[in-house]
């Protein structure tokens, strides 16, 4: 609190109470008053006026610095009224009881968004658990009349979307639903392609993996659920001559990198940058269509949730290249038996 | 040590599998899947007995799931434990790595998880079912010709040779499937699922150096090429 901002404000006051003192002293001028008296009348009026101020102006200025002290060492500013303490001057009383109930009326309105967004995603989850069972006795269904792969490779598709819905749910919750564990990533990019045996066999997609035998540490299933997106991109947009894939880690000083390459459609320079945003579907949606525009940007942000990095760079004539990026973490306990 | 699936002879009997769903659709598919695959199946229809009535099946492998009536699949496996050692799989619908760890925890073999692929869960029941009951990893023969798979071994009268992986998959693929033909996507599609990710290109070249190999050993044509169609070995 500045001193100047606190004379303003008392500015009003002071300034009638010198117009009185100066008409008192004018009167008595006029009446022939020893110019000592109006002096000590002077003296009289203002020394304990000043004084009353100076202290008051530094309780306040005090408590104040030290409530603005307090809010700046604070990471969340809204926990404020719950350290801040009533000074002794009414304004600070008045102020902690608006804080307060602010504060209060703030929170109630924020955990009511909290449960119903927690319900919402609990929904989500208790429904995608659901519909998995009528999936499978379908696909069970399916593969026991022997017929139409058509509908095999649609249901496929459903579970893909379905997964996504999953994920999706999950990527917007706390860190509390992951499992870092350490894996070897040949078993996780190997647990995906499986479900892909089909492409792979059917559409004579030549496959290079290459140096997989590393560990990382990371959650499987959501690292799976990262690597089947990709891999599905990489289908889709696959080159319609001679479809390569490839897929291989390398690991550097700072960082281990798993890297998966097709030879397919090329992504517009223009487009790179955007690709993670939520909906882009970009120049290659709109032609292959069927683009959502949303398994890129959950990826993304599952990626952040398990601080990993991921990045994509495509090249003319050669194809895209996702690289997803594993810190080498020092503060990571090692854990045999994990 | 090469961790190889021996589809269970016929000779050795009937596997029998316990399905214990609540799903009846799912229930009744998976029997008839099993079934053609060559197991005996039973189900559980009525949850309130299942301990009793899993004793009187007595099955070689249970397939169990999570969220059930009255008890829920991870009492079921708990209890089973502390009775009996057979081999139990968790199929269910619940996938997260917490599942899998208590589903571990509490005694389960192994973990499948719902919508599945079914040559998967295959797969996953033969190993299982060969690590419990058939420790001694068998050889296959057919005439002189024999096939080692601990050792990773073929002879054919008194003289042998080394086999690749990728090879041994594949001759046992064609002794597995002797007299009918095998396209190269059935070829394919079994060497993915025991996790050897091959594509066409390596899978000729597999195919031309076991033949040679198999040649070498004085096997003449030991699978013939159909053109267009595939292989068959008589």
């Amino acid at each position: 609190m500045r001193i100047k901002l606190y004379l303003k404000d008392k500015g009003v006051f002071l300034f009638i109470h010198a117009l009185i003192s100066l008409i008192i002293s004018a009167t008595l001028f006029v009446y022939q008053v020893s110019s000592g008296v109006i002096l000590l009348l002077w003296l009289i009026s203002f020394v304990p006026l000043v004084l009353w101020f100076s202290i008051d102006f530094f309780r306040k200025k005090s408590y104040y610095n030290s409530l603005m002290k307090t809010m700046e060492s604070l990471d969340e500013k809204y926990l404020l009224c719950s350290v801040i303490e009533e000074g002794n001057f009414v304004e600070s009383v008045i102020l902690c009881d608006i804080l307060f109930e602010l504060s209060k009326s703030m929170s109630e309105q924020v955990n009511s968004w909290k449960s119903e967004s927690l319900e919402y995603r609990e929904f989500i989850e208790s429904w995608v658990h659901e519909i998995k069972t009528p999936v499978a006795a379908l696909g069970l269904t399916l593969q026991n009349k022997g017929t139409a792969s058509d509908a095999t490779s649609e249901l496929d598709r459903i579970e893909r979307y379905i997964e996504q819905v999953l994920y999706y749910a999950r990527s917007e919750s706390a860190e509390k639903d992951f499992f870092i564990k350490k894996i070897i990533l040949k078993d996780v990019v190997g647990d995906v392609l499986k479900k892909y045996t089909k492409h792979f066999v059917y559409q004579k997609i030549s496959l290079e993996l290459s140096n997989l035998d590393i560990e990382v540490f990371a959650d499987p299933k959501w690292l799976g659920f990262i690597i089947d997106q990709l891999i599905n991109n990489a289908l889709k947009y696959r080159d319609k001559t001679d479809p390569k894939l490839s897929i291989s880690a390398t690991v550097n000083k700072n960082n281990k990198v798993l890297s998966i390459k097709d030879n397919g459609v090329r992504i517009a320079e223009k487009d790179v940058e955007r690709i993670f945003k939520k909906g882009f579907t970009g120049e290659n949606g709109r032609i292959f269509g069927k683009s959502t525009g949303m398994g890129l940007y959950i990826c993304k942000k599952l990626c952040d949730k398990l601080h990993i990095g991921i990045e994509v760079s495509s090249v003319l004539d050669e194809g895209t290249e996702f690289s997803i990026i594993f810190p080498e973490n020092t503060m990571m306990p090692y854990r045999e038996n994990y | 040590m090469i961790s190889f699936v021996i589809r269970l002879q016929e000779g050795s009997g009937f596997m029998k599998i316990l399905i214990i769903e609540d799903d009846a659709i799912i229930r009744q598919e998976l029997s008839a899947f099993l079934t053609k695959n060559g197991y005996e199946c039973e189900s559980i229809e009525n949850f309130e007995d299942v301990f009793n009535q899993i004793e009187i099946a007595s099955p070689h492998l249970i397939l169990l799931d999570l969220g059930l009536p009255f008890h829920d699949g991870y009492y079921i496996c708990r209890k089973l434990r502390e009775q009996t050692q057979v081999p139990i799989i968790i199929i269910t619908s619940r996938d997260t790595e917490m599942d899998e760890l208590m589903s571990m925890n509490l005694g389960a073999d192994d973990f499948v998880r719902k919508p599945f692929n079914t040559q998967i869960l295959l797969l996953r029941m033969e190993r299982l079912l060969q690590r419990t009951y058939d420790k001694d990893s068998q050889a296959l023969s057919d005439g002189d010709l024999t096939l080692d798979l601990s050792k990773g071994i073929v002879s054919h009268k008194g003289i042998s040779e080394e086999l690749t992986k990728n090879e041994i998959a594949i001759l046992y693929y064609f002794f597995t499937h002797k007299g009918n033909i095998v396209t190269r996507e059935d070829l394919m599609t079994y060497l993915w699922s025991t996790d050897t990710f091959v594509d066409d290109n390596t899978l000729s070249v597999n195919i031309s150096r076991l033949r040679k190999k198999l040649e070498l050993l004085g096997v003449s044509d030991p699978f013939q090429t159909k053109r267009g169609i595939g292989y068959i070995m008589e």
